[in-house]
């Protein structure tokens, strides 16, 4: 890793140990890079997740900074309002941060995540997404993988639906800066949350964030579980800026998507045919995202060259 | 009425409706963020206060929101962050709103709306009901029932400050259209005069770097309840509160209110009960001959919650009855200042307790004029005890005629 | 409201905050009880240091080269072997063998990057630190690996030394055996020259006689073998028949040699690569004539490769009979054709002659080279030898309390340059116990450290967080243009290529301090310690594995809790 990304990485603790976090949360190291990165002027909403419950119950706190617990479906308009009162107190350098699952944003949260993006609220919003409301007990999530075993989705054929396409809603609401993250990747995760602090207006870092508890595997490949993911192209790292300019971060190696599959029991189910399915779905999804990639060349190709009537 | 401040005297009238009242007064009381949604007939609130707004000389931020929810949960996070903040609605949006009702009021969050009373969906209806408003009362807010758009604008500015001294959000209600869109002189008090009675906010707890807490994590039934219970002692309190701001608000304005305001009560042997715009076209009613030569009395009830129970008590202990006017229905069960009233009413001791007689009229929007409150009276005094059924009055439609009972078919015999 | 353990509490209803409001962290809480397995730090053995002849942390000598500091690199090495521009060129390098990385992108170039770091010693002139010298003069006998390996740490211990050498210069095999095309003069001389500036006295061109060693107190042989195993067939002291070591040394010595156009090399080890190389380089045509197979040659593979690309005939399963004169001043040699038989006792399969397959060969030369042994009769009185080699005991002793002996003469490891320097070191050390009563251990890099001996194999290794970047290989001249002169055959990688190539070494087994297990650890457990390291905070470790399983080397292991 880089000298600076170390550098950042070894900064003081703010999250505190003794949270309640399950072995092997990805969350966790997650957090614990960001405030690292935003530093202790920073205040963070978070919606019912797992993650209200991680930093703790009445009287204690593990996060290290000004945490407002948030209503399920509302943490973005929280964020908003305590936004607002910074900024009308001389605040305005105080970073707002949004820590929520994937329940809270890709469903419940929805509505006011989009009303937050299209208003330009300044702050940043990170969707850790472990792919199910984990919180209540692995129930489905529209960003539940197809196949995958929930409580929800329990027969054989498990989820039917395809995991929501966060980034392109995102896109399509022309925020200043998308990108997506994976806890396997903490050099790319660090540069991508410095990127945002550094942006003005709604930055959104979907994150990919590996549960071995939901996912039926084994805590000590939580971070080998996002590796795989990104290698596997399920879940490529690339950036979007103001909803226009894609950059793609990483090409996945494109390990066979077995690999992905073998450590996680909610697919154990799982026929060769379904692991086929996801493999084809990773690639078309490269495939789009090397298309709208090649098209934000073309845009700055085009915008760069002389119009000619 | 006392003589008025100098600073009163730098007041000045303007023709202003219930809506533009309200938007006055949450400006004058230097509210500094405001997150809204538009609903009839809310909406020249939040349209007046936008503009005014834009000129406010203190940092300010309307936040335009995609629903009621989040415009509540804005001013939630705003408060949380220790400023004012302030909102208003009506049916669908409070109702939308309902969970970050609870929310800020166990947030102890001293946030300010604006109800604009309008009957609940389906089928649509942008007219005056109570209903919307009262099917908040668990949630822990403080309402505030007015009649007049000066009465809207006083109350606003005064809910900031109950607010705030308690820690309780406070709901000031208004009546659609009769209310939020009629116009009349309301005095606007000078700005250097809502300064003296309302400092800027000193929130005794909000997120701050320095001091980092979390604010709403998972609370225990070990201690759960108390901190609940504390919320009902401040709301409890708010009365109390209420009559120092009621007090001081005379001294700078000469405008006096009450909790509870009551007319010809000293021999009255039939009082009516109402709240909100009714209550003067009930005033017109008891101080006509018949209702004088009857004893019929007015009691209007402003503040709802917190119940001012011990007040009615005494106003009413030996009434020979009450007649309430609910412009609203719990439905399964009576109006519910009816209910809540005869609840207050239990604490008297036998002979000294009025009989209750309760009648649901005017939801959905319908008038409740002069003809429907004598109607109420009448009834009243006519029954010598109350129907121990819900009575719903001023039907628009007769009854339809009784269907004769078809025989039994021969194989039942 | 705060207990012992920083942990809140609310004692009355006064404590409790109108709403729920935190009052304090969490780290009070000891999750460490959710777990049943904990991580260990523990460092494993490098397959290559296991393999390594003088004994040398290479994963710290790697660290050092690839942060670029060369003079710490040049101290690691310097703890274990002095030479390490002289290993850098002349070691077999076995360290490579096992190397893990060969099975990604190709085996670090070990021996590559000990030559740079030794070649920055000289350069620089990189000395250790040097204690006064307080202790008795100690005399070594022999300029060779094992005598200057034992001055310089006899020097370290705090003794004034004095070196003695019978031939013009010193070194030893260094000078007058290793050819100049593997280990060229200039690097011998700068290394003699640079422990002469540690204080070390070298005197040269004087063999000293029995009774002069006799005469000079605290001694240590380091004399090597300085006779040639003969061949014991008939005609093998005819003219034209010539000893293989001797006549190295002549050529190293920049002397005419008188072999002529061809030459037949008797021999299969390193003597026989080097005299057969060495002559082809002169213009003779000389063919390695070896009585086994080419599996079984003791040379080093490297030799025999570089020989074979240089054009040298190999003539297998075949044994000198007899040698006799031949006309116009020749030899005319007879082989016998051999065939393997059963096993002897080094475990290679005897070869035997095949009855009726004698041929001749007539050349100008013929050369011994089956290698050296011990010249007993060089010896000083009470110096006892026994299957060949001097006889010491557990101390290096040779049977007189001031008199040890080190090197390929105390024969106690394999008959490298490295394993000589290793020799002389743990012999310097056994002396400098018995003479002055202070045991001070030679340094053993990795037991010091107190890594595990097992072996941190290739499958332990978690590869995500290495690049598969390609080996960078030291230049190494064209087959035919080298052979036509004596200049260096390998190159020097250069700091760059040196650099790149620690980089690419996995430091197996050894916590760098990397900070992956530190950054992952979802419970904050693991914090860098005081003194570098890390610590486990086991009250809050849930025991999830993630920085067991992340680790790139295998440096942390996980066991029960206790």
């Amino acid at each position: 890793m880089s000298h600076h990304v170390d550098e950042v990485l070894s900064r003081e603790e703010i999250l505190q140990p003794g949270h309640l976090a399950c072995p092997g949360c990805a969350v966790t190291p997650a957090y614990r890079w960001a405030l690292k990165v935003l530093g202790r002027e920073t205040m963070v909403t978070a919606p019912a997740c797992c993650f209200a419950v991680i930093d703790g119950s009445f009287p204690f706190s593990a996060s290290g900074v000004p945490f407002l617990h948030a209503a399920f479906e509302a943490a973005p308009a929280y964020a908003s309002g305590v936004r607002a009162a910074l900024d009308v107190t001389g605040q305005q350098a105080t970073n707002v941060l949004v820590w929520a699952g994937d329940g809270g944003t890709f469903d419940i949260g929805l509505q006011s995540l989009s009303a937050a993006a299209e208003r330009r609220e300044d702050m940043i919003y990170v969707c850790y997404d472990n792919e199910a409301y984990m919180n209540t007990g692995v129930q489905r999530s529209s960003a539940t993988p197809a196949h995958a075993w929930t409580t929800t989705t329990p027969s054989k054929a498990g989820k039917r639906e395809p995991k929501k396409h966060l980034g392109e809603i995102m896109a399509a609401h022309r925020i200043a800066y998308f990108a997506t993250a994976s806890v396997s990747h903490p050099e790319d995760f660090v540069t991508k949350m410095e990127q945002a602090k550094a942006t003005k207006g709604f930055r959104l870092i979907h994150l990919f964030c590996p549960c071995p508890t939901g996912w039926k595997a084994d805590s000590r490949h939580m971070v080998e579980l996002g590796r795989l993911a990104v290698e596997t192209g399920v879940f490529p790292l690339y950036e979007v800026f103001d909803g226009e300019r894609y950059v793609i971060n990483h090409a996945p190696s494109w390990r066979p998507m077995q690999e992905y599959v073998a450590l996680q029991g909610r697919f154990s189910q799982l026929t060769k045919d379904d692991v086929a399915d996801m493999e084809r779905e990773a690639r078309a999804g490269w495939a789009r995202l090397v298309r709208h990639a090649r098209a934000s060349d073309d845009a700055v190709a085009a915008t760069a060259a002389p119009v000619t009537t | 009425m006392s003589d008025p401040t100098p600073a009163a005297a730098a007041s000045r009238t303007a023709i202003l409706t219930g809506n533009q009242a309200a938007a006055h007064g949450a400006f004058l009381a230097r509210t500094q963020v405001v997150s809204a949604y538009p609903i009839t007939p809310q909406t020249t609130i939040i349209e007046t206060l936008a503009e005014l707004m834009a000129r406010a000389t203190w940092p300010a931020k309307f936040v335009n929101v995609e629903s009621e929810h989040s415009a509540m949960a804005v001013c939630i996070g705003a408060s949380a962050t220790g400023t004012r903040a302030f909102t208003a609605t009506s049916a669908q949006g409070l109702a939308l709103m309902h969970e970050l009702l609870h929310w800020a009021a166990g947030g102890r969050l001293p946030i300010v709306m604006v109800d604009v009373n309008r009957a609940m969906a389906p089928g649509w209806s942008i007219w005056s009901d109570q209903t919307d408003s009262l099917s908040q009362r668990d949630t822990g807010w403080a309402q505030l029932y007015c009649s007049s758009a000066q009465d809207v604008l006083d109350h606003v500015i005064m809910a900031f400050r109950m607010a705030e001294t308690l820690s309780v959000p406070v709901m000031v209600v208004e009546d659609a259209f009769v209310l939020s869109h009629t116009a009349e002189a309301v005095s606007l008090p000078a700005q250097a005069l809502v300064d003296a009675f309302l400092p800027p906010r000193d929130a005794p707890w909000k997120l701050d770097t320095k001091k980092p807490a979390a604010f709403g994590g998972l609370l225990s039934p070990d201690w759960y309840q108390e901190v609940r219970q504390d919320l009902h002692d401040s709301l409890t309190r708010l009365e109390g509160e209420a009559a120092r701001c009621y007090a001081e608000w005379e001294r700078l304005t000469g405008r006096s209110y009450d909790v509870v305001e009551s007319w010809n009560l000293a021999d009255a042997r039939t009082v009516l009960v109402t709240s909100g715009t009714v209550s003067s076209t009930a005033l017109d009613v008891i101080e006509s001959d018949w209702a004088r030569r009857e004893r019929v009395g007015l009691v209007q009830i402003r503040m709802f919650r917190p119940f001012p129970a011990a007040r009615l008590r005494d106003l009413l202990a030996g009434v020979e009855k009450v007649a309430v006017i609910d412009r609203n229905c719990s439905f399964g069960h009576h109006g519910i200042f009816f209910q809540e009233l005869k609840s207050a009413l239990y604490g008297l001791p036998d002979g000294q307790r009025p009989k209750a007689y309760g009648y649901v009229l005017g939801l959905g929007g319908r008038d409740i004029g002069v003809e429907a409150i004598e109607d109420v009276v009448r009834r009243t005094l006519a029954r010598a005890t109350p129907d121990p059924e819900t009575t719903w009055l001023g039907a628009v439609l007769p009854a339809a005629p009784a269907v004769p009972v078809p025989p039994a078919p021969e194989s039942v015999r | 409201m705060k207990d012992v353990h920083g942990r809140v509490t609310l004692e009355t209803r006064g404590d409790l905050p109108p709403t729920a409001i935190s009052l304090g962290g969490t780290a009070w809480n000891r999750t460490g009880s959710w777990k049943f397995l904990e991580p260990f730090y523990k460092n494993l053995t490098p397959p290559c240091a296991h393999a390594c002849l003088t004994g040398l942390d290479i994963v710290a000598m790697m660290s050092a080269v690839e942060a670029g500091r060369w003079d710490d690199a040049v101290r690691v090495v310097m703890d274990v072997n002095p030479f390490p521009a002289i290993t850098g060129r002349a070691c077999p390098h076995p360290c490579e063998q096992p190397c893990n990385r060969k099975a990604y992108g190709g085996g670090v170039s070990i021996r590559a990057v000990e030559r740079q770091v030794g070649d920055h010693k000289l350069a620089a002139d990189v000395r250790p630190e040097l204690p006064p010298t307080v202790h008795a003069r100690v005399h070594v006998v022999g300029s060779g690996p094992a005598g200057l390996a034992a001055a310089v740490a006899l020097r370290r211990l705090g003794h004034p030394v004095t070196v003695h050498e019978a031939a013009p210069e010193a070194g030893g095999l260094l000078r007058y055996g290793i050819p100049a095309y593997r280990l060229p003069s200039e690097v011998v001389r700068a290394e003699v020259a640079w422990v002469q500036r540690l204080g070390i006295e070298v005197r040269t061109g004087h063999r000293l006689a029995r009774r002069e060693i006799d005469a000079l107190g605290p001694t240590l042989l380091a004399v090597g073998f300085g006779r040639s195993r003969p061949l014991g067939i008939p005609g093998e002291d005819l003219r034209g028949v010539h000893d293989g070591l001797p006549l190295l040394a002549a050529i190293r010595r920049g002397e005419p040699v008188p072999v002529g156009g061809t030459a037949a090399v008797i021999g299969g080890g390193n003597t026989a690569l080097d005299v057969v190389r060495s002559l082809k380089r002169l213009g003779t045509d000389a063919t390695v004539w070896y009585r086994r197979t080419a599996r079984e040659m003791p040379a080093f593979r490297q030799e025999v490769e570089e020989a074979k690309e240089e054009g040298v005939p190999f003539e297998f399963l075949v044994a000198p009979v007899r040698i006799e004169p031949a006309p116009g001043g020749r030899v005319r040699l007879t082989l016998v054709r051999m065939e393997l038989g059963p096993k002897d006792a080094s475990g290679r399969a005897k070869p035997v002659p095949k009855a009726g397959s004698e041929f001749a060969v007539e050349v100008d030369a013929v050369v011994k080279a089956l290698g050296e042994v011990l010249d007993e009769e060089a010896l000083p009185a009470g110096v006892a030898a026994a299957d060949g080699k001097v006889v010491t005991d557990d101390a290096w002793r040779t049977g007189d309390a001031e008199r040890f002996a080190a090197g390929d003469c105390a024969g106690r490891f394999g008959y490298t340059v490295s394993e000589a320097v290793r020799s002389g070191r743990l012999a310097a050390h056994a002396m400098h116990a018995q003479l002055t009563g202070e045991a001070v251990p030679a340094a053993s890099p990795l037991a010091d450290q107190g890594a595990d001996p097992e072996i941190a194999k290739f499958k332990m290794l978690h590869l995500a967080h290495f690049a598969k970047e390609g080996a960078h290989v030291p230049p190494v001249a064209a087959a035919d243009a080298r052979s036509a002169g004596f200049d260096p055959v390998e190159g020097a990688l250069g700091t760059d290529a040196a650099r790149a190539e620690a980089a690419r070494c996995f430091k197996c087994g050894t916590c760098v301090e990397c900070d992956v297990c530190y950054q992952f650890c979802p419970d904050i457990a693991i914090q860098k310690g005081p003194e570098g390291g890390y610590t486990i905070d086991l009250a809050h470790c849930k025991g999830c594995g993630v920085c067991v399983e992340e680790c790139p080397r295998a440096a942390i292991h996980m066991r029960k809790s206790s």
